[in-house]
């Protein structure tokens, strides 16, 4: 009798206060850390669906931006003659594009996140956050592959391995951080208005040409600069593309309006996706 | 450290129904500053907000306040829509109450329909971790009790089988042994026995049972089984659109439920016009029927002949029926028929024959049932010599109880519908 009243009390026992939805909630950033194994199990789930009843498995992943690489390298390298200096320009778009697919597909994934996962929603409780953030860390499996895949190519068009390759990992954290900022505010949107599913695509579309992947950032007129740096992707190719072919300096102030705008994405997108959280299981 | 589980305070739930239109507040915010903008180009004074009338609103709970102590097991019960479900699902933290609060000591677990949580494309196993991980346990943990919750679901072979391919019954057993193994100080059940077979619902009640009195769990059930309800609740919730409407021991709350189910009054009842429960007769004949005679009322009454609608376990009543004949009637007999509400006929009790002339009669009979505590129904019948010519099914209804108001129950001593005595001894055998 004793012993199991003592075992109850040893128990680390959390009151948790149910109470309306009203206002601005703040994130409970000890909860998610507390459902941390959850959130790994479902990025394997995704993983798992993705690949299950594929006979090509992972080599998908790298056909698809190979593919669009050599068809663009074909049109806009060969023909087209954009001038990339003296580095072969299926290396700068292929870098461009590795950033770019990993980019476009988390956010696409993220968007729709909320609204595929409805009847786990609407059935469970867990921290919501949990759930646009899924696609975003699955898809960095693929993102290591066309990594290596870069790599690989580097070499076979004879750069050898540098010491700047060492910094790859700060614009794959930023793209990171910039898909997570994007779905926090569009997954939680999209449940509320269904319009936002089919306006990402669109907009993914025109950021691809708005974004510095299929030609290098210098052929940007000088004037126009300025403005095209606000789009927090050029920071991100940029110091991708230094990294690996220490062209012009290190992009610093593209860089920094990158960690910006993902900062206040991601705040703002987390304070949105609470606030409109709350109503999501009644709703979705 | 408190003994408390759960805590409810004036708990209220609005639901917007009809067609929800997201974009209403968008545009009637943009026709606004549409007005204001015009409003201050010619100086006037800024419109009034516009009001969105988005639907009608329904009130699932209208201010609920309860507590439920550490190990309890309490039932809830209800009519359709009296707000059990929602109820569940604020307290599991899918939906948020529009007013008041809830406090939940401890880690809650739920199971409120089958195939909760469960994702259809991952196998019985993946869904067991998912759904552990969900709750909150540790890889280590879940690997402790995975083998005891595939034995107690009986899916042994189809463990690595998406679950899309279960049969509800594989579903719901897989989602009850998860929530009954892995889960936490405070279960959450929402009709989940109606799924499942016989065999299988009783090995839930005892899972149930033993989670409560072994374990020291808090347990809340809906149901709609006042069998499975009485089995292993002492307290029982009543809800009715949205309100508490009785919380206390389950006899009485189930008995107040049932009598107040229907409009059936607990104390005497109207008998419908209109015969049924004959075979193969036209309207026509139904209404000569009728002509002979109808059953007017139904009593129910103490021994001392005043109105009652429950009754102690052991205590004689009466049950008094009042008829009227629109013509002669030769060898008349009145009847009526107990039976359980799950339809199990108890007894039959008939008056004399006796020839009648038209009028108005009452008969009384003398109930003295060695009935455990159940709920029953009655039938009524009217007929000349063999021939009936007035039928009633299922009218009425009484309780037999364990308790007077204000006592606590005892748990039910053996299974059954009838009283024993208990006088058997034990002896050696030689």
């Amino acid at each position: 009798m004793k012993s199991s009243f003592l075992k109850v009390q040893s128990k680390d026992e959390a009151v948790v206060r149910i109470e309306p939805a009203e206002g601005w909630a703040s994130v409970d950033l000890h909860e998610l850390w507390q459902h941390r194994e959850l959130l790994l199990y479902l990025v394997g789930r995704d993983l798992r669906a993705l690949y299950a009843n594929t006979g090509l498995g992972v080599l998908w992943t790298i056909l698809q931006p190979l593919a669009t690489a050599i068809v663009i390298t074909i049109v806009l390298g060969i023909f087209a003659r954009i001038p990339t200096g003296n580095i072969p320009y299926g290396l700068v778009a292929f870098s461009g594009l590795v950033v770019w697919s990993y980019f476009a597909t988390a956010v696409k994934g993220g968007c729709e996140s909320m609204v595929a996962n409805a009847n786990l929603m609407t059935k469970v409780y867990f921290p919501r956050l949990i759930i646009p953030a899924v696609p975003i860390l699955a898809g960095l499996v693929d993102l290591a592959v066309l990594i290596l895949v870069l790599l690989g190519a580097m070499l076979f068009y004879g750069r050898m391995p540098q010491l700047s390759w060492l910094i790859i990992p700060i614009p794959v954290i930023l793209t990171l951080a910039l898909a997570l900022g994007a779905s926090l505010w569009l997954s939680a949107l999209n449940v509320k208005y269904r319009d936002v599913g089919r306006l990402v695509p669109l907009i993914l579309q025109i950021g691809l040409y708005a974004s510095p992947i299929v030609y290098p950032y210098n052929i940007i007129p000088e004037f126009w600069r300025s403005v095209y740096a606000l789009n927090p992707v050029v920071g991100v190719v940029n110091s991708m593309r230094w990294a690996l072919f220490r062209e012009a300096g290190f992009p610093f102030s593209e860089l920094l309006i990158s960690a910006f705008v993902a900062a206040v994405l991601i705040v703002s997108g987390a304070v949105v996706f609470q606030r409109i959280e709350r109503l999501m299981a009644d709703i979705v | 450290m408190s003994d408390i589980a759960l805590r409810v305070e004036n708990l209220s739930k609005v639901y917007t129904i009809g067609v929800y239109d997201p974009y209403l507040p968008l545009r009637l915010s943009a026709i606004r500053a549409l007005r204001r903008v015009k409003r201050s180009i010619f100086g006037q004074p800024p419109p009034e907000p516009l009001k969105p009338h988005n639907g009608n609103l329904l009130s699932a709970l209208k201010d609920v306040s309860f507590e439920v102590k550490r190990g309890e097991a309490v039932g809830i019960i209800g009519r359709n829509g009296a707000g059990k479900s929602t109820l569940l699902k604020i307290l599991s933290r899918i939906t948020r109450p529009t007013r008041g609060y809830a406090e939940v000591h401890g880690r809650l677990g739920s199971l409120l329909e089958v195939g909760t949580g469960f994702h259809p494309e991952l196998t019985g196993r993946e869904n067991i971790y998912l759904n552990a991980t969900i709750l909150g346990m540790k890889q280590s943990e879940i690997r402790k009790r995975f083998d005891e919750i595939v034995a107690f679901a009986e899916i042994e072979k189809f463990i690595d089988t998406p679950v899309k391919y279960y049969s509800s019954g594989m579903y719901v057993r897989l989602a009850f042994a998860v929530s009954a193994h892995l889960s936490p100080d405070i279960l959450l059940l929402d009709e989940v026995l109606a799924v499942g077979d016989v065999a299988f619902q009783r090995k839930c009640l005892v899972k149930m049972g033993s989670v409560v009195k072994d374990e020291g769990r808090t347990i809340l059930f809906v149901s709609h089984s006042m069998g499975a309800i009485r089995k292993f609740c002492l307290r029982v919730i009543l809800l009715d659109e949205g309100q508490v409407l009785a919380d206390g021991p389950t006899d009485r709350v189930i008995a107040k439920y049932l009598g107040a189910d229907d409009s059936r009054l607990s104390t005497s009842v109207a008998l419908p016009s209109g015969n049924q429960g004959f075979q193969g007769r036209d309207q026509e004949s139904r209404d000569q029927k009728e002509q002979i005679g109808v059953g007017s009322r139904l009593h129910f009454l103490s021994k001392e002949g005043n109105p009652k609608g429950l009754f102690l376990l052991e205590e004689p009543w009466r049950m008094a029926l009042d008829f009227e004949l629109f013509s002669f009637v030769s060898h008349c007999i009145a009847a009526i028929g107990v039976a359980t509400i799950d339809q199990i006929a108890v007894a039959t009790y008939w008056s004399q024959p006796k020839d009648l002339p038209a009028g108005k009669y009452r008969v009384e009979f003398d109930i003295d049932l060695p009935l455990k505590a159940c709920e029953l129904q009655f039938t009524v019948g009217l007929s000349s010599y063999e021939r009936s010519f007035y039928y009633k099914e299922n009218v009425g209804h009484v309780s037999i109880v364990e308790v007077s108001e204000g006592e606590q129950p005892i748990r039910a001593r053996g299974a059954g519908l009838l009283q024993t005595a208990q006088t058997a001894q034990i002896r050696p055998l030689t």
